[in-house]
């Protein structure tokens, strides 16, 4: 069987900058500004990504005359489940986090 | 904007490019494409450096040891099963013989044993010999390390020497000689 390793959590950032409007399409300068992330780490990341069936990617088309087409980037349908699988355990862990943190009003006066 | 095609971000970039596999050529047209974007020149420089470090030591398929690791894994099992197979049909006439001959004795656990033996034999033999025929169809020579050259060689014969003594001595027995052993 194969093993499947989580994601760390640079890819984990980058799955849930996508997942934020899994229908649009990304730049890659514009997920690296949104996550922090440099280009040396973006790029291998999204290079894995699209390696394992998660993102999909394709270039822009009807440009200007002049402007080089940009690549472009969002979640496959698998890409989206893995974002949402490893948001369920990181929101279940604010929400515990939450409770917890919530002020003692008992025996308070 | 500085003109992108010549100023040196792009040209670092342009240059590290062309060290990515053809499979990753794609990436670094994506990263040239974006860098075209960016106009600060501190930005269009950690940009540029960052890249190039990606299209210098790029991610392997599946990860470096994952990719050696399988295709470790495949060769040793297309090489053993390959092993296998050839030796299983080169021992293959020798039991047939002897129930032809011998009327059913290959019941013997003896027999067994020896048919065994003869395959294990077989199978080391094939397996030493399959590394020294990729070198050769790889184009490599062979005279590349003498040493492990003479000591495959060796074992060959020892190999190839055993295994005939075997069948030239279990031969009779095979086609059913009375008062074999």
């Amino acid at each position: 069987m194969k093993r499947i390793r989580p994601p760390s959590t640079q890819t984990a950032a980058v799955l849930f900058a996508l997942a934020d409007d899994p229908t649009a399409w990304r730049y890659g300068y514009e997920l690296s500004q949104q996550t922090g992330l440099k280009a040396g780490s973006m790029y291998p990341i999204l290079i894995r990504l699209a390696d394992r069936g998660l993102l999909e990617t394709a270039w822009e088309s009807g440009l200007p005359a002049g402007r080089p087409p940009r690549h472009l980037y969002r979640l496959t349908g698998q890409g989206i489940k893995l974002a949402a699988e490893l948001a369920a355990p990181a929101q279940r862990s604010v929400k515990h986090r939450r409770i917890r943190l919530r002020p003692r009003t008992d025996g308070v006066s | 904007m500085k003109n992108a095609g010549t100023d040196g971000p792009q040209r670092l970039l342009a240059a590290a490019i062309r060290l990515l596999p053809n499979e990753r050529r794609g990436w670094g047209l994506a990263m040239l494409a974006e860098l075209g974007q960016l106009q600060h020149p501190s930005t269009r420089w950690r940009f540029a450096l960052g890249c190039a470090r990606v299209a210098i030591f790029p991610p392997r398929k599946g990860g470096l040891s994952q990719t050696i690791m399988e295709q470790t894994q495949k060769s040793v099992i297309k090489t053993l099963g390959l092993a296998m197979l050839i030796s299983f049909l080169l021992v293959l006439p020798f039991p047939i013989l002897q129930v032809v001959y011998s009327q059913l004795s290959l019941r013997k656990s003896d027999n067994f044993v020896l048919f065994g033996l003869l395959w294990l034999l077989s199978m080391a033999f094939i397996v030493s010999v399959i590394p020294i025929v990729r070198t050769i169809r790889m184009g490599n020579s062979l005279l590349a390390n003498p040493i492990t050259l003479l000591l495959r060689v060796a074992f060959l014969a020892l190999l190839a020497w055993m295994w005939g003594v075997i069948i030239i001595d279990q031969l009779p027995c095979f086609l059913g000689v009375p008062n074999c052993d």
